[in-house]
């Protein structure tokens, strides 16, 4: 009875068309980004928590549609299945996204969080597409946010720094209880562009747009000052706050208003500062930006940047000895 | 956002050879360099890119052990080329290497029926090099600007190679390694010197054609890796015009991966050494 299910077995396994075994093909996957100059990059690196490490089993299939030859040189017939870990991605061309806008930074494609690059999915090789697979800026496998470093190292802003206030080119330095101007040179004060940086097909830039701008003024009195019990002291005097409408003037940023008649000392309103007495004024701008990282046209807002320029000194004297050594 | 895959045109036909790959066919060269080797033809590796050869630590994508199986097992048939090619000119808005350097354009290599550059370096030794992405003939990566440096480079770093093997006796004292070489060439003179000293030399024979390309990882201003599918067809002959033991005749493809630098201006080999699945396409 065993025997005749045996033969049985056999007689039905030979009425069957021959069969060609499937082909296990061993190897590792690669991905093709294209750069940002058009041009194809085979990188086989991959992060375990890229889409391109998990998509899929570990092997992709595909069933021959005519003799060929497999990644590792094994050939197959139309009909054969292979199995190969080889799995390819290979980016499709982009769309133009045009040049970043520093006066409009946020203006472009939309959100960086929400854009995508688009791979077409091979098995094996480039002879058997399988599909579309896309594939989100935050992957670790071409998260443009890793080059921002390189792009914070490369920004070449425009140093913020003190521009005189006209009563010092008047008499040669701040005067007792009067109320002096604190403002920055005006190309300090506008949208600035990092250069391009160019990563596994982003072009990129930091687009900075000044924010607000605060001075830090010391006060440090003269000897006589001081033998007077004038005291030294410290402040941070507010001068554009974020939000605010800047009026600039050609030689400096905010423009000066009228400030009108002796003011008590310290510091008076907006960008306006009054020394007490005789000694010296040390002031340092502390400039903050806006932050846009821009990528193939989509946007990301960063923190804020805090930058503090370069300090200035001026002598604070009494209007009457000015007048009285001029 | 839309994309698209471009498939440039297609392979040229034309009678030149075209490479045969296969599991069990028969390995063309045949010098064992691996030490530790049982001998067999998947463990056979060619001397012009021995991968025995590791100059420092390979790091990511250079597997310092051995020619891929795959790589070794492949064979082809290969009509040499004979006698001087004409100099070509390359197709207009290509991305080509320095007029000045030591190639010059020529029409093929022998095995080589892709379209693209192809330049000799030497007599017997080629460099082929796509133009254009051909997907469809298994081409992504192709000769850019900014590629051009690191690739010149490298072809400088692997004619010093090949210049100094292929003189009976080898010639090792070139200037050259140092130029070209970050450790000065130390790796691979360490592996030469004693085959020179026992007179053995190298034979381009059947031709050696590089075919090298800038992968991605890796890849910054001041880095690149090259890696190339060598289809190598020389041998190493003993003093005396035999075959080197563990050389034969024949056409290999050869992975190898060649880690560049940029320093001081100019791009130099740091590692190199055999690599995996460069063949694979």
């Amino acid at each position: 009875m065993v025997g005749l299910l045996s033969d049985s077995a056999i007689a039905v396994g030979n009425d069957l068309p021959p069969t060609v075994p499937p082909i296990y093909v061993p190897g590792a996957r690669v991905v093709d980004i294209r750069e940002s100059d058009g041009s194809l990059h085979r990188y086989t690196t991959i992060p375990t928590t890229s889409l391109f490490r998990t998509h899929g089993s570990s092997e992709c299939t595909f069933t021959a549609t005519g003799s060929g030859t497999t990644s590792d040189g094994t050939t197959y017939v139309a009909g054969q299945v292979v199995y190969s870990e080889r799995w390819m991605f290979v980016e499709g061309l982009p769309e133009g996204f045009g040049e970043p806008n520093p006066a409009d930074p946020t203006a472009g494609l939309g959100a960086l969080a929400d854009a995508v690059r688009h791979f077409i999915v091979f098995c094996d090789s480039y002879q058997h597409p399988l599909g579309l697979l896309d594939v989100g800026s935050r992957d670790p496998m071409l998260d443009p946010r890793q080059q921002l470093t390189v792009l914070r190292n490369d920004v070449q802003l425009v140093a913020p720094t003190v521009v005189d206030d006209p009563i010092v080119a008047e008499w040669g330095g701040w005067v007792t209880r009067h109320p002096g101007w604190l403002a920055v040179q005006p190309p300090a004060w506008r949208p600035q562009a990092s250069n391009a940086v160019t990563w596994r097909g982003w072009t990129m830039y930091l687009l900075v747009t000044p924010r607000s701008l605060d001075f830090l003024v010391e006060y440090t009195p003269s000897v006589e000052s001081a033998v007077m019990g004038i005291t030294g002291w410290t402040e941070v005097v507010a001068c554009v706050a974020p939000g605010d409408a800047v009026v600039a003037a050609p030689a400096r940023v905010p423009a000066r208003p009228d400030l009108g008649s002796p003011r008590p000392p310290g510091v008076n309103g907006p960008c306006t500062v009054t020394a007490p007495a005789a000694g010296t004024f040390t002031v340092t701008p502390i400039e903050a930006y806006d932050v846009v990282f821009w990528a193939n046209g989509y946007t990301e807002r960063l923190d804020p940047y805090w930058w503090a320029g370069p300090s200035s000194s001026f002598a604070v004297g009494d209007l009457a000895s000015v007048n009285v050594t001029g | 956002m839309s994309s698209r895959i471009t498939h440039r045109g297609s392979p040229t036909g034309g009678d030149r050879v075209r490479v045969r790959r296969g599991r069990g066919s028969t390995v063309a060269l045949a010098l064992v360099l691996l030490a530790g080797c049982s001998g067999g033809s998947s463990e056979v590796v060619s001397p012009f890119t021995d991968p025995s050869v590791i100059a420092t630590d390979p790091g990511d994508g250079i597997d310092p052990s051995a020619t891929s199986p795959s790589d070794a097992s492949s064979s082809t048939s290969v009509t040499p080329t004979s006698g001087p090619q004409p100099t070509v000119t390359a197709p207009p808005g290509v991305a080509t290497l320095a007029a000045d350097g030591p190639w010059r354009l020529v029409e093929s290599a022998p095995g080589v029926d892709e379209p693209g550059l192809v330049y000799e370096l030497m007599p017997g030794l080629w460099a082929w090099l796509p133009v254009e992405e051909d997907l469809d003939a298994g081409i992504g990566w192709y000769l850019t600007e900014a590629d051009v440096p690191v690739i010149e480079a490298y072809l400088q770093a692997r004619l010093v190679y090949f210049q100094a093997v292929n003189q009976k006796p080898m010639y090792l004292d070139s200037p050259d390694w140092a130029e070209w070489y970050a450790d000065g060439g130390s790796a691979y003179l360490s592996v030469l010197q004693p085959r020179a000293d026992r007179g053995e030399y190298g034979d381009l024979d059947l031709g050696v054609v590089l075919r090298p390309v800038v992968v991605g990882d890796g890849r910054t201003p001041n880095s690149a890796m090259v890696v190339s599918c060598t289809l190598d067809g020389g041998v190493i002959l003993t003093a005396d015009g035999a075959l080197a033991e563990g050389s034969a005749r024949g056409v290999a493809e050869t992975s190898s991966a060649f880690k560049m630098s940029l320093a001081g201006g100019a791009w130099k080999v740091v590692e190199y050494g055999g690599a995996v699945g460069v063949c694979a396409g």
